[in-house]
């Protein structure tokens, strides 16, 4: 693999966000995400390139090590801080259609619920895993999510709730969805969540971390 | 000539009186001429004398003599109390009324100028004990908040300088009047300049000064023409009124000392050096200016007060109070059955005291006097032995014993206090004159003219002229029984000591709640304590004496170590600072901060003291507190505690909300709390037989609508609206409490649907609606509360950075109890902790999680970035106990939230961070931060010394709440807008940026 993707990668996994960044430590001084973004572009790497060989690794990374425990919030908020100073110069080429994506992904936290740090790092792995994604930020209504389902029919449907109080909404939303479009699928997210929640109220799956969403997506296609 | 005439005018702080004096034939004779009030007047909640009043009464009284056909009138004497002073222009017009020394504008102002010239210096030039109103910190506190004023004055002349300028024109500083402002010199007598200078406080303005017994000139020509007075001298006596009285002390041999016996008890020795050293310093003595060059060497204690005070309450009881029978009753009583320290704070202003003396009688394992009889035999032996105390302090410090005490002032007439004062201090008593100050007064002005030669030959003439009465020692007190009774002022011997069987554990009992808790030997104080809301402001450093607490019987390790500080602090030698000392066998301890905790912060305010009592209820999610409160003193009386007894539906609120959200659950919930509420309450009330008027209830919106019985559902979901946020009034009735019908019962409203009363109760604490200049408030309790304003402005968010700091998400956290690592820190590559409670470490804390993060960043095992160094799983801190990369990572959460907070609210004040002039933290979570790593970690990007921890702010708060009227607080409320974070759009940005820490924190000392 092409070193600097192998670079950029690194900086991806490691939330090494441009060369001013101090952090990681190890890495102070180097170019980080937005200068070898730049630069792989320069160096006509193709978009779906760095895409999938290099902004997708380093997030199935720090992914796999949050599964395992041994990454944790902060580094994957950093992660994708990273990762946003890529998609910065990748973005025109999935606007121009050149990238081609793998689909369309609808995404926001429930009515009442104004938790989104979650809801932000799912986000930042579908796009680096090469979804285009809507997000339709916190305290959504379940005839928002039926209404952009109406100009992406072929979406998927993904919720988060933080509360206890709130995450009740996810079942008023999903039936909302399903009423209008049964094969929709819809998956929810959240810390007080749990698979039988989501059997309970008619959804089509939970998961506790991004990157095992991401695998099963990419699998479900 | 055969009769010449002086007038004496005494201005005291309750009256004032024109007193004639004519000296013939070699003796002195008085005449009461003219008397009035004198009183305060209260402008802008500021206290004031109206000086224009006092000088038109003082011409009233001129006239009065002037009508008169006496003739031959050499001299006017000005004395009045101390410290007080106007400032004039250079037009000599007074700028403004004077302030009166009550005038709460010097609040905290002494710690201040501490700070800048160290408070041992400030003794060993002026000689002068610390007391808030002197003129120094007056001045200090006028130059900070009103320096306008100072610009335009010209010269600062003490009260009596003031009369006499406005009498003869002359700008002087009599010298026994400027040595009580504690700006003077004790051993040249002369303007202390450097204190000025390192004050900043204008030298200009200090006039000359002027030896009392000198005349400073005639009477203005207007005047002698509106009093008929011509040719009268206006003469510089003792100005200080105490000075007059102890020149007028008839003395005869060497060996005296005197009492000026009122209200007050001033008691003390004249010497021709002022006595500065460390004894004289810890032993709360004062050098004042006398006459003739001598120095007042002297202490302040309580006087008859007690005594008037008891009269008072007997007269409200319609009882006939006949003096000869009272204290013939009290002739009678046995001695020492009921012994009292007088200077205790419990008998500076009770709304009853002679419950005051029964409670303190009760507390000290005494018997309770009953009778009239006994309560007078209790106050005058307490007296008489206080003074015993202070005169044996004398005599520590004084090469040859006091021989005999002269008592002067309307005092010396108690002969049976004489006759016990002298029973006490083994020497001859000598009572009188009564009216020594008007005749100290006169003989000043008298050898001013050169009719006496000087003191010692006027006090030749007071003895003649005046009637004393002299007490000898009656043996009804052993030297044995007296030493024992002494003792009481030191030490109040505990009853039961009985030891445990256990030879490791020990008992300390803490006074004024008479709670008794087990500890192990050598357990820190700090951790018995800081249960009961004590605060270590300087962080346990042992310099500041805000954790004092006094030492009642037993003592803690290695007291003289205690004694060198309290020397240095100040602080009377049975003081012991809780912060640095460790429990080594039985004793007991008064705490007095549970009595003043109300005030137990340096922010300026007031209450208007109310009658009765009432408690303050902080209902938290997870413990309740509640405090009974007197509502004439702001005193707490008794503190009680428990736990929320909803945590069985859940620790957190959701889920309190969550339970709540049916009709069921909402009723249970309502039930559980407020049976406990009411548990609380009967168990401060138990056995007091006190009238309480008010009970106020602070807490989260949450508890709030719980315990009203409203409906939680809206607190469910955003956007958190709810119809019920406004303060609620119950009948005890209604709440099934079985209380008296007319007590008050009002939960406070919420600031707004997610701020509930309990950050209004901390906004009042820390009065930043008053303030000009940006405080914040972070509360780290469960929820992290941050609230930034002033007087304008306030924006309050919550955050979710409270669980890391209370253990939870924390692998190995706790709270702040016994086994908890409270604090860490590093020194020859290994890591020091403290564990509270002093036994093997269980866990950590979220101040050890704070030290332990800042230490391991400074010895290379956790990088800027929060990631411990070669991929380690744990980093060991003591005992078993560790912490892992990911606590690491729940703290970078925690602290990011903070600051992120801190920054939007800035942002949305349009303001910088700089412009918040003091952080205050709220909780029990501070007791053992250390601000130092919290400001070098980022916690708070404010600068260290801007950083006060005020406790637990909800319960100062409700304290506060208590002497409301209204509960609308439409004024603040209207200032007040909460800002949710979550739908702020630059939140997340400065969240991920502030998740790190800086790479100063390497270079900076560990």
């Amino acid at each position: 693999m092409n070193e600097l993707l192998e670079q950029l990668a690194i900086c991806i996994e490691r939330g090494k966000v441009n060369l001013q960044s101090p952090f990681p430590v190890d890495l102070k001084g180097q170019e980080g995400a937005d200068e070898l973004t730049k630069r792989a572009i320069e160096n006509s790497i193709p978009a779906e390139v760095i895409l999938n060989e290099s902004l997708m690794v380093g997030m199935q990374k720090v992914g796999d090590k949050f599964e395992e425990g041994k990454a944790f919030i902060p580094d994957m908020l950093i992660a994708a801080k990273a990762m946003n100073a890529a998609m910065v110069h990748l973005k025109p080429f999935f606007e121009s259609g050149e990238v081609e994506l793998k689909g369309d992904f609808i995404i926001g936290t429930v009515a009442g619920d104004l938790h989104d740090i979650g809801k932000n790092i799912v986000r930042m792995v579908l796009t680096g895993g090469g979804w285009n994604v809507i997000d339709l930020g916190t305290d959504v209504k379940a005839e928002k999510f039926v209404a952009t389902l109406k100009e992406y029919p072929n979406a998927f449907i993904g919720m988060s709730a933080l509360l206890t109080t709130t995450m009740m909404q996810m079942e008023v939303t999903t039936k909302a969805i399903k009423e209008v479009s049964p094969a929709t699928k819809v998956f929810v997210g959240g810390a007080p969540l749990s698979q039988e929640f989501s059997d309970r109220i008619g959804a089509d799956g939970y998961f506790p971390d991004p990157n095992k969403f991401v695998k099963y997506l990419s699998q479900a296609i | 000539m055969n009769e010449s005439n002086y007038i004496a005018v005494d201005f005291g702080a309750g009256s004032g009186r024109v007193i004639l004096g004519s000296i013939k034939k070699n003796k002195i004779f008085l005449k009461e001429v003219h008397r009035f009030k004198n009183k305060n007047i209260v402008e802008n909640d500021h206290i004031y004398w109206d000086f224009k009043y006092l000088f038109e009464e003082l011409i009233k009284g001129l006239k009065k003599i002037g009508d008169t056909n006496i003739q031959n009138i050499q001299g006017i004497g000005i004395d009045t109390w101390g410290v007080d002073y106007g400032l004039i222009d250079k037009d000599g017009e007074l700028l403004a009324n004077p302030f009166a020394y009550r005038d709460s504008r010097t609040n905290g102002i002494m710690e201040e100028v501490f700070n800048i010239v160290p408070t041992k210096e400030i003794y060993e030039k002026t000689g002068i004990q610390f007391l808030q109103f002197n003129t120094l910190y007056q001045l200090f506190a006028t130059v900070k908040y009103n320096n306008s004023i100072l610009k335009n004055a010209d010269k600062l002349l003490f009260m009596p300088d003031l009369f006499n300028y406005y009498l003869a024109g002359k700008i002087l500083s009599e010298y026994t009047i400027a040595s009580t402002s504690k700006m003077l010199n004790a051993t040249d007598k002369e303007w202390e300049i450097k204190l000025f200078e390192s004050l900043s406080l204008p030298i200009q303005i200090l006039p000359n000064i002027i030896k009392p017994g000198k005349v400073i000139g005639k009477l203005l020509p207007e005047i002698q023409k509106n009093t008929k007075l011509f040719d009268v001298d206006v003469i510089a006596v003792g100005a200080h009124d105490t000075a007059s009285a102890v020149a007028a002390v008839p003395s005869q041999s060497k060996n005296w000392a005197y009492l000026s016996s009122g209200t007050w008890s001033l008691i003390g020795i004249e010497t021709q050096e002022p006595i500065i050293n460390e004894k004289s310093y810890q032993y709360e003595f004062t050098n004042e200016g006398g006459v003739e060059g001598t120095n007042r060497f002297l202490k302040n204690t309580m006087g008859l007060w007690i005594l008037e005070q008891s009269i008072k309450k007997w007269k409200e009881g319609n009882k006939n109070i006949n003096y000869d029978t009272l204290f013939g009753e009290a002739q009678k009583v046995k001695p020492f059955q009921f012994i009292i320290d007088p200077d205790d704070s419990s008998f500076l202003n009770p709304p009853d005291m002679l419950e005051a003396i029964d409670n303190y009688c009760e507390k000290t394992n005494q018997k309770i006097p009953t009778e009239q009889g006994e309560y007078v035999r209790c106050i005058l032996e307490s007296l008489a032995l206080k003074y015993r105390f202070t005169i044996e302090r004398i005599n520590n410090l004084i090469p040859n014993p006091i021989e005999v005490l002269h008592i002067v002032g309307g005092g010396s007439q108690n002969e049976l206090l004489d006759q016990f004062t002298s029973d006490a201090l083994g020497v001859p008593v000598v009572a009188g004159p009564v009216e020594a100050t008007a005749i100290g007064n006169i003989l000043l002005q008298a050898i001013a003219k050169g009719e006496i030669g000087n003191v010692s030959e006027g006090r030749k003439i007071i003895k003649k002229s005046f009637h004393q009465k002299k007490s000898y020692l009656v043996k009804y007190i052993t030297g044995k029984e007296l030493i024992k009774r002494q003792k009481h002022f030191l030490i109040i011997k505990q009853n039961n000591s009985y030891r445990l069987m256990n030879k490791e554990k020990i008992k300390l009992r803490i006074e004024p709640l008479g709670k008794e808790v087990q500890v192990i030997k050598g357990t820190p104080l700090k951790d018995v304590v800081y249960q009961y809301g004590i605060e270590f402001p300087c962080g346990g450093e042992g310099y500041c004496g805000g954790c004092k607490v006094k030492l009642l019987s037993g003592d803690v390790r290695d007291p003289e170590k205690h004694e060198e500080l309290n020397y240095k602090l100040g602080l009377e030698p049975e003081y012991r600072l809780a912060c640095i000392s460790e429990v080594n066998e039985d004793i007991t301890l008064e705490i007095p901060q549970l009595e003043s905790i109300i005030l137990a912060d340096n922010s300026l305010y007031s209450f208007t003291p109310k009658c009765g009592f009432g408690i303050a209820v902080d209902l938290g999610t997870t413990t309740l507190v509640a405090q009974l409160v007197d509502l004439s003193n702001g005193h707490v009386m008794g503190v009680q505690t428990s736990r929320n007894p909803q945590t069985r539906f859940g620790s957190d609120i959701m889920s309190r909300v969550m339970h709540g959200m049916n009709e069921n659950g909402r009723e249970e919930s309502k039930k559980l709390i407020r049976e406990e509420i009411y548990i609380l309450v009967k168990k401060l009330l138990k056995e007091k037989k006190i009238e309480l008027k008010k009970i106020v209830i602070v807490g989260n919106t949450v508890m709030h609508h719980l315990f009203c019985g409203f409906d939680v559902t809206p607190l469910s979901s955003y956007p958190f609206d709810t119809a019920n946020n406004h303060s609620v009034e119950f009948d005890t009735d209604r709440l099934g409490w079985k209380l008296e019908e007319n007590i008050k019962v009002v939960f406070v409203k919420p600031i707004a649907s997610f701020i509930g009363s309990d950050i209004l109760a901390g906004i009042l604490a820390s009065e930043m609606h008053l303030n000009s200049n940006l405080t914040a408030l972070v509360d780290l309790g469960t929820n992290g509360e941050i609230v930034v304003g002033n007087k304008e402005k306030i924006l309050c968010a919550s955050t979710a950075a409270g669980p890391a700091f209370e253990g939870a998400n924390i692998k190995m956290g706790m709270s702040a109890m016994s086994g908890a690592i409270a604090s860490v820190s590093s020194g020859n590559g290994k890591l020091d902790s403290h564990v509270i409670g002093n036994q093997e470490p269980m866990g950590i804390c979220g101040s050890g999680l704070i030290d332990s993060v800042k230490v391991f960043i400074q010895n290379n095992l956790v990088d800027i970035g929060g990631a411990i160094i070669n991929d380690k799983d744990k980093l060991m801190i003591g005992g078993n106990v560790f912490i892992t990369q990911k606590d690491i990572r729940e703290f970078q959460l925690a602290k990011a939230a903070i600051v992120a907070g801190m920054q939007i609210l800035i942002n949305k004040l349009n303001r910088n961070l700089d412009d918040i002039t003091r952080v205050y933290i709220a909780g029990g979570f501070g007791n053992y931060l250390n601000l130092k790593n919290v400001t070098d970690l980022g916690m708070l990007e404010v600068r260290e010394e801007r950083i006060r921890k005020l406790g637990n702010t909800a319960l100062i708060g409700a304290k506060m709440l208590l002497f409301y009227d209204d509960y609308s607080f439409n004024n603040i409320l209207q200032k007040v807008e909460h800002v949710s974070l979550d739908a702020d759009e630059s939140f997340q940005d400065i969240f991920v940026e502030k998740m790190f820490f800086n790479e100063t924190i390497l270079s900076i000392s560990k």
